[in-house]
Parts: structure tokens; C-alpha cells; sequence
């Protein structure tokens, strides 16, 4: 009988962890739709829908609202400017953030280009400078140290890239 | 109390698991190549506080990541100086790099932002990704839709160090060197080349790992942010049995049982502190019960002097 290894063990008791969670998760998620769906149906049936309100004493709806029903709202100036500074603020926010957005994803696109380039160049530099003279007359801690700045390295080829073996 | 153990779980702890993860892999090269790096938690703490640093002050995530990868490895390299040219005791090198990681980044907070215990909280933090179809899934959406960009690239890490270590010349070279330095030389390798490369590579994953913690993960370096993570990573790979596929269930472990002791904070009776304990606890099981089976590269912590 063959001796199971701890991380075998330790690979199955994860994939029960998994499945369990899911278990839960799955449950929990249809609890929660039942229980909404009981409370919507009690909340309605709650609801006294015959009943109106009965306007306060001393007040008017009409004039409840104060100066506001006065108003005659075609006196007021409802030129263009104003509704373009209204519908203008909510347009300038919506640009605004387009405007960030756009930048923030510039940010990060260029930010990756330059990260992955980096470690490509690296990478290629080490490969191509494995058999060349650069990699022979230095010493390993320094070669290290010139494949972290591969550019330099790059240039030096100029000097030192001879191919020796 | 169960709701605990939900999918949440589970997504929390694939994101702490990235930086065990990073670090482990790194870890892997190291010990592969025959250099004991107990350094990993010191370079995280390095590469942590570059990260963020650096992506404050260019207001770039992806420039403090770069930042962060470079400077682990240039760590790292003081460490492989240290250990392979000099030949020095490599878990006291790395010992020392631990103890420069808790009072360097502290000194530097003070001078540059007037506070040993944290800098100021980066602007733009690295991309979170969706996956298109996945995220639209019910239980898959909670468990792989959403997550940093570091988290999928770790894990597609653990394939790439596979492949590397185990079907390159490369990587062929890098196990002979850990295996049989002597050997390796007669064959024409240069062995102290390969084994900086690997002190190298495992210095630029474990300073992404930290920088995962400080860019990804928080939105600004504070002390002791790593948690002990190197340590934890470096015991997740000898539980993997220095392969990347094991390790990688190691660091998930470690991850879960990560982001159960958050969670289960408050639900139950037992002080927080004891919760904490959980994930240092279960790496002294796992290293006291496996250390004598598993498999160490037999030069591992040797100092080998070339031949002249």
C-alpha cells in the first residue's frame, strides 16, 4: 500500500474546501433570493393601499410648497445659458471623468509597456550576450549587475561583442 | 459561523497567496541552484517599500514594480556576493539582509516623508482585471473574475518556472550546479555564474512579491508589511518539495489559512491574537513534520570554491 504524500493530502483537502464553499455559497445565495422574496410578498400585503392622506390642517397643498407655487415659472429666465449650465455641469462631470479615465488607462498601458519591455530586454540582452566577449573579461557580479542596467550593457556591446566561444 | 468557509474565502486567499507565491518561485531558483535564501522576507520588505515609494513619486504602480523587481535583486546579489564570492555562512547573509530590511526602509520613510511607519498612499494602484466570460458566471465570478493583474501573472508563473527549471538548458544547468557543483564544473559550466543568476532571479520575484503588497494588495508601504511572509514562503517550498507545482499548493494553503484567520475573527470566541497565530502555527507543523522528508539539493548551503 503506497504512502499518500502530505501535499497530495494537502491538494484533496483544498478541493473539499472548495467544494464545501461553493456548497455554502450556493445556499447562502438561495436563502437570500427566498428571503427577499417572502419579505416583498409580506411588505405588499402590509401596504394599506385604500387609505389617503389627509392634507394637514392650516396648509394647502397647492401652497404648501410656499412661494414655489406662486411662481410663475414662465417669467423666469429660461434662457439657453441656464439649462446648458445645468445640463452643462452634469456633461462637464461626465467629461471630467472620461477625461480621467482616459488618462488613468494611458497611465497604466504606458506603465506596462515600459515594465515589460524592461524585463524582455533583459532577458534577450543575457541570452545575447552569453557568448560574447562582454561576458567573459567581467566578472559574474559584474555581469549581473550590468544585465540589471541592459541598456549600458547594450552599449558596451559596441566595444565588447566579439563573439569568443 | 459556516458563511466563513463561503467562495470569499477562497478568492481572498488566492490574493494572499501571490505574494508566497512570488517569493516561494524565487526561493526555487535559489535553493535549485545550491543557495540557502533566507533573505526572501527582507527583499519583499525592500521591494515593498521601493514599489511604493517609487509609484508615489512617478504616480506610475507599473514604474514602483519595476523599481521594486530591480532592487530585489540587487539585494539579493549583495546576499549571492556574499555567500558564493566570499563564501560566507548564506543563512547568516541572509540573516543580515533580514535585520537591514527592518531598520533601512524605516530611515528612509523619515527622511523622505517625515515618518517611520508609512508612506503616503500611492495614487493609482495596479489594474484589477476582468476576465470577460468568467466574471459573468455565478460562482466562478466570485472565485476567478476579478482580481490584480499580479495575482494571474503569479500564478502563470508557476507553468513558466516548471518549464524553465525542468525542460530548458537552463534550468538543466541550474539543477546540476545545485546538485553537483564539482561536476558541473568539469562539464565546462561556470558555477558561480549560474548560481548568482539563480540568487538573481529569486531576488526579482520575491521584490515583485513585496511590491504586491505595498502596490496591489495596500495602497502604501508600512512596517513590517510582509508579516513574515518570506519565512512562510520559503516553508510553503520546502512542503512543495522544491518543485513549482507543489509549492504552489503549498503557498495556497498558506493563502487560505491566511484569509480564514481574518474572517473568522470576532465569529468566535478565542481572542484575535490566538486567530492570528493560525498561518505561523500551521508553517511549524508543516516544517516540523516534512523538513526530514523532503528532498534538499544535495550542495544546498555548500559554499563551493572553483577550481582555479
Amino acid at each position: 500500500m503506497t504512502k499518500r504524500k502530505p501535499t497530495h493530502f494537502c491538494f484533496m483537502l483544498i478541493i473539499v474546501l472548495l467544494l464545501f464553499s461553493a456548497a455554502i455559497s450556493l445556499n447562502a445565495s438561495i436563502s437570500v433570493a427566498q428571503q427577499s422574496d417572502s419579505q416583498a410578498s409580506s411588505d405588499l400585503s402590509e401596504v394599506d393601499w385604500d387609505s389617503e392622506e389627509e392634507p394637514t390642517e392650516g396648509t394647502d397643498a397647492t401652497t404648501g410648497d410656499n412661494e414655489l407655487s406662486n411662481t410663475s415659472w414662465e417669467d423666469e429666465d429660461s434662457s439657453e445659458d441656464d439649462t446648458d449650465e445645468s445640463g452643462g455641469l452634469q456633461s462637464f462631470n461626465q467629461e471630467q471623468i472620461d477625461k480621467l479615465d482616459s488618462e488613468e488607462r494611458l497611465i497604466h498601458i504606458s506603465g506596462f509597456l515600459l515594465f515589460f519591455g524592461y524585463i524582455v530586454g533583459g532577458i534577450l540582452t543575457a541570452f545575447i550576450t552569453r557568448n560574447r566577449k562582454i561576458a567573459v573579461i567581467y566578472p559574474p557580479e559584474l555581469l549581473i549587475l550590468l544585465h540589471t542596467v541592459w541598456p549600458l550593457e547594450l552599449m558596451l556591446l559596441l566595444f565588447l561583442g566579439k563573439t569568443v566561444r | 459561523m459556516w458563511e466563513v468557509l463561503d467562495l470569499e474565502l477562497f478568492a481572498s486567499g488566492l490574493r494572499l497567496s501571490t505574494p508566497l507565491i512570488l517569493a516561494a518561485l524565487g526561493g526555487l531558483f535559489s535553493e535549485r541552484a545550491g543557495v540557502v535564501n533566507i533573505a526572501l522576507d527582507g527583499i519583499m520588505i525592500f521591494g515593498a517599500f521601493t514599489g511604493a515609494v517609487v509609484a508615489y513619486e512617478t504616480a506610475n504602480p507599473w514604474y514602483g514594480l519595476l523599481a521594486a523587481m530591480l532592487l530585489g535583486g540587487l539585494v539579493a546579489h549583495i546576499h549571492g556576493i556574499a555567500s558564493i564570492r566570499y563564501q560566507a555562512d548564506q543563512v547568516v547573509s541572509g540573516t543580515a539582509i533580514n535585520l537591514l530590511a527592518i531598520g533601512v526602509p524605516a530611515v528612509l520613510s523619515n527622511a523622505l516623508y517625515n515618518s517611520t511607519t508609512v508612506t503616503p498612499n500611492i495614487q493609482l494602484m495596479l489594474p484589477i482585471i476582468h476576465l470577460p466570460v468568467i466574471s459573468e458566471i455565478p460562482i466562478l465570478a466570485t472565485l476567478l473574475g476579478k482580481y490584480s493583474i499580479l495575482v494571474f501573472f503569479a500564478f502563470s508563473m508557476v507553468p513558466v518556472t516548471w518549464f524553465v527549471i525542468f525542460k530548458t538548458s537552463f534550468g538543466l544547468r541550474l539543477r546540476a550546479v545545485g546538485e553537483n557543483p564539482e561536476a558541473a564544473e568539469t562539464a565546462g559550466i561556470n558555477v558561480y555564474l549560474m548560481r548568482y543568476y539563480a540568487v538573481w532571479i529569486s531576488g526579482l520575484l520575491a521584490g515583485l512579491g513585496g511590491a504586491f503588497l505595498s502596490i496591489a494588495h495596500g495602497s502604501s508601504f508600512v512596517n513590517n508589511i510582509s508579516a513574515g511572509r518570506g519565512f512562510i514562503a520559503l516553508a510553503a517550498l520546502i512542503f512543495g518539495r522544491y518543485t513549482p507545482k507543489l509549492t504552489l499548493v503549498g503557498c495556497m494553503m498558506f493563502g487560505i489559512a491566511d484569509a480564514f484567520q481574518i474572517r473568522i475573527q470576532g465569529v468566535i470566541p478565542i481572542p484575535g491574537q490566538f486567530i492570528q497565530m493560525f498561518p505561523y502555527v500551521l508553517t511549524m507543523i508543516v516544517l516540523a513534520g516534512l523538513i526530514g522528508r523532503a528532498q534538499v539539493p544535495a550542495a544546498d548551503g555548500i559554499p563551493y570554491a572553483q577550481a582555479k
